[in-house]
């Protein structure tokens, strides 16, 4: 006793120095205070302490750790402990919280923990048959006692189903996972219906009571509702799923994601009985204005509209429910204006509800049902639309109607894609309407629209393209179920705001000054960006987001045209579009032009108002995004509808056909047209911004991407007017990306010649100026003076810019011609390397084109190509190291220098020991010259010294490096371990440190490297005779050691075990030796039997024979290791 | 560095232009800028804009390539900057002077002696190697007419 007492006043004292404000105790203080708490918490059989402390402490944070004491010696001890010691020590515990009132809430969950592991351990062992009787303890507290001790059950309740409902991240239990998981399924079968039938029992009781509820009342029914939505977002799991999907299940508790709720036959009665349904509803009508209630109901009510399982035997029964959840459902939304926080959760319903039943399915239901749901979705998709468009506006950080709106259009899709069978169509076309109209609404300014301008503007704000690509896809589902709407009301309110634009231009043209107010930018920019967002809209109905298919013309605009087509004047059509025509300027144009093509035609105009602006100087009215935004139109545009495989299609639109058709006068006139943009735009002074030369290259690339359309591109004027543009152009203004991109087309559009003849012919029409200056360069007699001036500096970057561009363009069927013409310079360029070494931007040229031909090309190159390449590559290897090794720099950036220049080299050599998983030539591989093995081996013998510990603290490289390592052991071990031992015992100093220095994610990369070295040598013949036997053997007794420190994390503890297991298969003798000297070097007499006895049941049954199987068996031996040796090596 | 101005006037190449003009938009990170009428080496560069849709203006930041000095500079996109010519050349290390100039004989057997010892560690480095025996090479960075030198290597086998 005295001893309790004597280390209470310790704790006591502790706890005052843990909690003091910082400024009165230093940091000294309070490590030893924490000490204190450590030690106590690792006191052998700390019963009796502990109970006397909870008796005698007035302090909640003593009492706290005492409660942690208690729970850590309970899983520790538990096997040790009788029944009667056990029965007794829970008693105490419930007594201990029934008795204080006062009890802070943090040391009664603590408690309420503790007693919840209590009962849960003590089930693995009895099947539950006490936590029945304490359950129906609970039951009586919560019907029969004062409110006080009705929220004790609940809390009971709570603490009880925490421990139960997760298995995956539970193993500090000292339960392996297998037992948790026969606990929580055991729990399942027996108690968990009949929390939830009584917990609805008490809700219906609390819902009949006169309102208002007392303050008591409502926290009883905040732990019901909390309860009930437990028990409903519950992972009832399946036997059969993995474990690692059983944790991704476990893992998600909240309304939107919680996996649906899958029930069995027992629940039957409950569930379908209509009251159930009903309560929550009503409950959640009651509970409606207070968030921190409403949103459990919430999560009840989402669970409830979607019920999966062996409950539904009978579809009537089914039919029945849902159809009372729906009038339930009908009645909420359509008497309440929804709130933003409500609004997630009433979307997510509306999505389970439609994804739960096949069209049949719904057309069981009552017709009206399914109308006034149709129209209540109609009404909240609207409403939801208009709520993110406020949120947007006002700049707000939580956008909770943005995600209601994202989540509702979902279930839109197949809602229209059954219209007509279970949706009535009408139905459809008229919410298509609503929703498109109102969309448009919020995304355009007034008087049209209710956009205000923005007041801020974001710098880090992604793209609209990006950020609305979802919502922008589904508008245009609803675009296209009614074309007749939409496209002509796109086409009125563009030519509206091209009308306000030429009022504009007019103004400041009239006044002759590029200074204007505020106001007036600001009517310039709603200008700009009303037509940013309807071109958005416009190119999403016109085409689908195709994602590597071939894209296609809609087959609701194709219909749409031709319906149209009766009433279209052709010759109008197609002058209309060459020159670029719009509807208000051409009377009578409205019914006679087709819809398509006024739109494509708006886009040409734009294009042309641009080009007049930028000549007139007057380039600060245009907006570099709008024009981005166009060029991406028209890219989606010449993908679907330009030239398309007539083929393909059932029926075809006359005025599509003769203005877009193959081998058509005016197609051609397009493809032209769209080439000068491209040209246009490269030369335009907008074109310094970023995006959109990325969609400029973008348009180019993606006109030579198909075959028979590039057949007829790499025909036109202007393919070849791009062609000669660099000479035309200062080189200046050329940026690195545009010239990657030309000539990266340049090189795809190669692909349309089959024959090879031609293709080297176009080849060298596009390679013979850039390698006539390489050669031109290169053989002056003067050149080893002559390098390093600057003009010829710049001369060489344009011509490695070039040549990364063709041959990051290459593909298959070009392959074989792009190397034998690049090929030579690339021995070149190892040379130029030592040359310009240092000019860090030119070594990073020719080491990234390296990049490019491993990436693109390598794996199509034949055996002797490829080992032209090799040479090439072990070339480079060498001059590089040749100006490295042994270099000091003064520098200020030298280390960023030496980062970058390794992570671009791993990059390299990483590409090319792809060749050795994926060799797609058609030669055989067996070789007597250098493989790709070769070279990565021999690269990494130079990159090794360059690496320091401060470049592998930086985790990218890190990541990259240790990814590479691993890759190589996997792929070629024999030469990494044999026949290069030098580099192999280099490489292991790096992978020591990398097993604890650099964080979780690379101690599994190194164990995965260690599995692989040590599976290799003990299928090597011979093993003991490689050097490599013995470099590798230490590492048996290091992981040990880490293991049994604990200093492995869990994440890697699976590649552990493998790696553990190849290395006993090489030293088996070594690891009988080191378990019985880490077993004797325990001081513990019982801690050595049991590690003694771990280590034995971890080899039960496990042949070390490095089969597959025994790998897998050992592992599941491994993970019972660690769990058990966790339980008894970390106590004093 | 020591004495600037001297070794400017020593060495300016005469007439020759030290920078010349490039679209602000076409530089790149690792390249080389004026900044406030230093030498930088680009060392991050970023894009902004006034408005949604606003023009691009570029955010440059620059290690001064002599002192390591970090420079700032925000320019329209259009809008031209001078870009410094930059040289690096490689010495073979002959002498060090009692004064504490080395002296350098380049490629083609030309000599000079007229660049310091680095003030920084490097500098004790090179002497203690110098005095070692060890051949050395040496690395002068030229820009603006200004000259140092910027990084040692120990001649190894592999260059012979």
């Amino acid at each position: 006793m005295e001893q309790a007492q004597q280390i209470l006043q310790e704790l006591e004292a502790a706890s005052t120095i843990m909690l003091a404000s910082p400024s009165l105790v230093t940091n000294d203080q309070r490590n030893a205070a924490e000490a204190v708490f450590m030690s106590f918490r690792k006191t052998n059989m700390p019963y009796s302490i502990c109970r006397y402390i909870l008796d005698c402490s007035k302090v909640d944070f003593v009492l706290f750790e005492t409660a942690g004491t208690l729970r850590d010696a309970l899983i520790r001890d538990w096997i040790l402990l009788s029944q009667e010691q056990k029965n007794e020590l829970r008693q105490y515990l419930f007594q201990f919280i029934m008795r204080d009132g006062k009890m802070a809430p943090f040391v009664r969950e603590r408690i309420l923990q503790v007693i919840a592991i209590m009962i849960k351990r003590g089930s693995v062992e009895d099947g539950g048959q006490e936590r029945s009787n304490i359950l129906d303890e609970v039951e009586k507290l919560i019907f029969n006692g004062d409110l006080k001790k009705q929220v004790l059950g609940c809390s009971i309740i709570l603490a009880l189903m925490q421990e139960y409902s997760t298995t995956v991240k539970s193993t500090d239990v000292g339960l392996t996972w297998e037992s948790h998981y026969a606990a929580k399924k055991e729990f399942e079968a027996k108690d968990l219906r009949r929390i939830f039938v009584f917990s609805t029992r008490a809700l219906h009781e609390i819902q009949n009571l006169p309102q208002p509820l007392s303050i008591d009342i409502m926290t009883v029914l905040r732990y019901l509702l909390i309860i009930c939505e437990s028990i409903l977002v519950w992972g009832f799991i399946s036997t059969n799923m993995p474990k690692y999907l059983i944790g991704m299940f476990e893992g998600i508790y909240n309304s939107e994601n919680s996996p649906i709720l899958k029930l069995g036959s027992e629940w039957k009665d409950i569930i379908t009985n209509p009251s159930t349904v009903d309560l929550y509803f009503q409950i959640y009508w009651m509970v409606r204005d207070k968030p921190q209630f409403s949103h459990h109901c919430l999560s009840c009510l989402v669970q409830l509209s979607s019920i999966n399982g062996n409950i539904w035997t009978d579809t009537n029964v089914r039919m029945k429910y849902m159809t009372n959840y729906l009038q339930n459902f009908i009645k909420l939304v359509s008497t309440v204006k929804i709130l933003d926080r409500e609004s997630i959760g009433i979307s997510t319903i509306i999505k389970r509800i439609i994804s739960g039943y096949t069209p049949s399915g719904f057309m069981q239901f009552p017709p009206d049902i399914v109308k006034s749901f149709l129209e209540n979705t109609t009404h909240l998709t609207c409403q939801f639309a208009e709520g993110a468009a406020t949120e947007e506006n006002l700049s707000q950080d939580d956008q909770m109607f943005f995600e209601a709106f994202n989540n509702i259009l979902r279930p839109w899709v197949s809602i229209i894609a059954n219209s007509n069978q279970s949706f009535p169509e009408e139905l459809c076309k008229s919410a298509s309407i609503q929703i498109l109209n109102t969309y448009l609404k919020c995304h355009i300014s007034p008087p049209n629209g209710t956009k205000t301008p923005e007041t801020e503007f974001n710098e880090n704000e992604e793209d609209d393209r990006v950020v609305s690509k979802e919502q922008l896809q589904y508008i245009g589902i609803f675009g296209r179920l009614i074309p007749e709407h939409s496209l002509p009301l796109l086409v009125t309110l563009i030519e509206g705001q091209i009308k306000e634009m030429r009022t504009i231009i007019e103004h400041v043209h009239s006044s002759g000054s590029c200074q204007w107010p505020e106001s007036f930018q600001q009517k310039i920019d709603a200008v700009n960006e009303d037509i940013h967002w309807m071109f958005l809209i416009a190119g999403h109905i016109l085409t689908v987001d195709s994602e590597g298919e071939p894209s296609m013309i809609p087959s609701e605009i194709m219909h749409h045209s031709i319906k149209q087509s009766k009433n279209v004047n052709l010759d109008l059509t197609l002058k209309f579009l060459t020159n670029q025509m719009l509807v208000m300027d051409v009377p009578g144009s409205a019914e006679a032009v087709d819809d398509v093509i006024k739109l494509v035609s708006i886009a040409f105009h734009l294009c042309e108002l641009e080009k007049k602006l930028i000549e007139a100087k007057m380039e600060v009215l245009c907006s570099p995004l709008l024009s981005g935004t166009i060029v991406w139109f028209l890219r989606e545009f010449f993908q679907a509808y330009l030239m398309p495989n007539e083929t393909y299609y059932n029926d075809l639109s006359m005025p599509l056909l003769q203005a877009f058709g193959q081998h058509t006068e005016a197609a051609n006139w397009v493809l032209n047209y769209l080439l000068n943009k491209v040209e246009h735009n490269i030369k335009s002074p907008l074109y310094v911004d970023v995006s959109l030369i990325g969609d400029t290259v973008g348009l180019l690339m993606s006109m030579v991407d198909v075959r028979h359309k590039s057949e007829i591109v790499i025909k036109c004027e202007g393919f070849w007017k791009l062609f000669e543009l660099q000479d035309h152009v200062r080189q200046d203004q050329l940026v690195p990306e545009v010239k990657e991109g030309l000539y990266k087309a340049f090189s795809l559009a190669a692909d349309a010649f089959i024959e090879n003849d031609k293709q080297k012919d176009y080849y060298s029409r596009v390679f013979t100026p850039i390698f006539g200056k390489f050669r031109k360069i290169l053989s002056d007699d003067n050149f080893r003076k002559t390098y390093n001036n600057d003009v010829v500096r710049l001369e060489i970057m344009d011509i490695l810019h070039k040549c990364i561009g063709l041959a990051s363009g290459a593909v298959i069927n070009t392959t074989a011609t792009v190397f034998d013409m690049i090929h030579p310079m690339l021995n070149d360029c190892s040379a130029l390397i030592g040359v310009y070494h240092n000019y860090q931007i030119i070594v990073h040229l020719i080491i990234q084109l390296f990049v490019e031909f491993s990436k693109k090309m390598l794996c199509y190159l034949r055996m002797e190509e490829s080992d032209k390449f090799y040479m090439s590559c072990f070339q480079l290897v060498d001059m590089y190291a040749r100006y490295n090794i042994n270099r000091v720099s003064l520098d200020s950036d030298a280390e960023d220098q030496c980062f970058q220049d390794l992570y671009v080299f791993l990059e390299l050599l990483t590409h090319v020991m792809s060749k050795e998983l994926l060799d797609l030539s058609s030669d055989g591989k067996t070789t007597t010259g250098k493989t790709a093995g070769d070279v990565c081996v021999y690269g990494l013998q130079v990159i090794l010294p360059l690496m320091t510990i401060d470049l592998l603290n930086i985790p990218a490289l890190c990541l990259q490096y240790y990814k590479y390592a691993g890759y190589m052991c996997e792929m070629v071990p024999l030469k990494l371990c044999i026949e290069n031992v030098d580099i192999f015992k280099g490489v292991l100093t790096t992978i020591e440190l990398g097993l604890t220095m650099f964080g979780h994610e690379i101690t599994p990369m190194c164990t995965d490297f260690l599995q692989a070295a040590a599976s290799f040598m003990y299928k090597h013949e011979n093993p003991t005779m490689h050097e490599a036997y013995s470099l590798l053997k230490p590492f048996l007794k290091f992981l040990m050691k880490l293991i049994l420190s604990c200093q492995i994390n869990s994440d890697a503890l699976s590649s552990t075990g493998h790696a553990l297991y190849s290395l006993i298969c090489c030293y088996p003798d070594e690891f009988q030796q080191i378990s019985i000297q880490l077993i004797n070097d325990q001081t513990d007499s019982s801690v050595m039997d049991k590690l003694h006895n771990a280590f034995t049941f971890l080899t039960t049954g496990i042949d070390f024979n490095g089969q597959h199987a025994m790998k897998c068996r050992f592992k599941n031996n491994f993970d019972t290791f660690t769990t058990n040796i966790r339980g008894f090596l970390f106590i004093k | 560095m020591a004495d600037i101005e001297d070794t400017h006037f020593e060495t300016g190449d005469s007439g020759a232009s030290t920078t010349y003009p490039m679209q602000c938009s076409a530089l790149r990170k690792n390249g080389f800028v004026m900044l406030k009428a230093r030498p930088c080496k680009i060392v991050d560069m970023s894009t902004s804009k006034t408005g949604k849709h606003g023009h691009a203006k570029v955010h440059l930041v620059g290690l001064d390539i002599f002192s390591g000095k970090k420079y700032e500079d925000i320019c329209p996109s259009t809008h031209n900057m001078d870009v410094p010519f930059v040289k690096r050349e490689d010495y073979q290390l002959t002498d060090i002077s009692d004064d504490g100039y080395l002296c350098l004989m380049s490629d083609n057997g030309d000599l000079r002696e007229d660049l310091k010892i680095p003030d920084a560690e490097i500098g004790q480095q090179l002497k203690n190697e110098y005095d070692a025996g060890k051949e050395l090479l040496c690395t002068v960075l030229k820009s603006c007419g200004e000259e140092c030198v910027i990084a040692i290597k120990t001649n190894t086998a592999l260059d012979k």
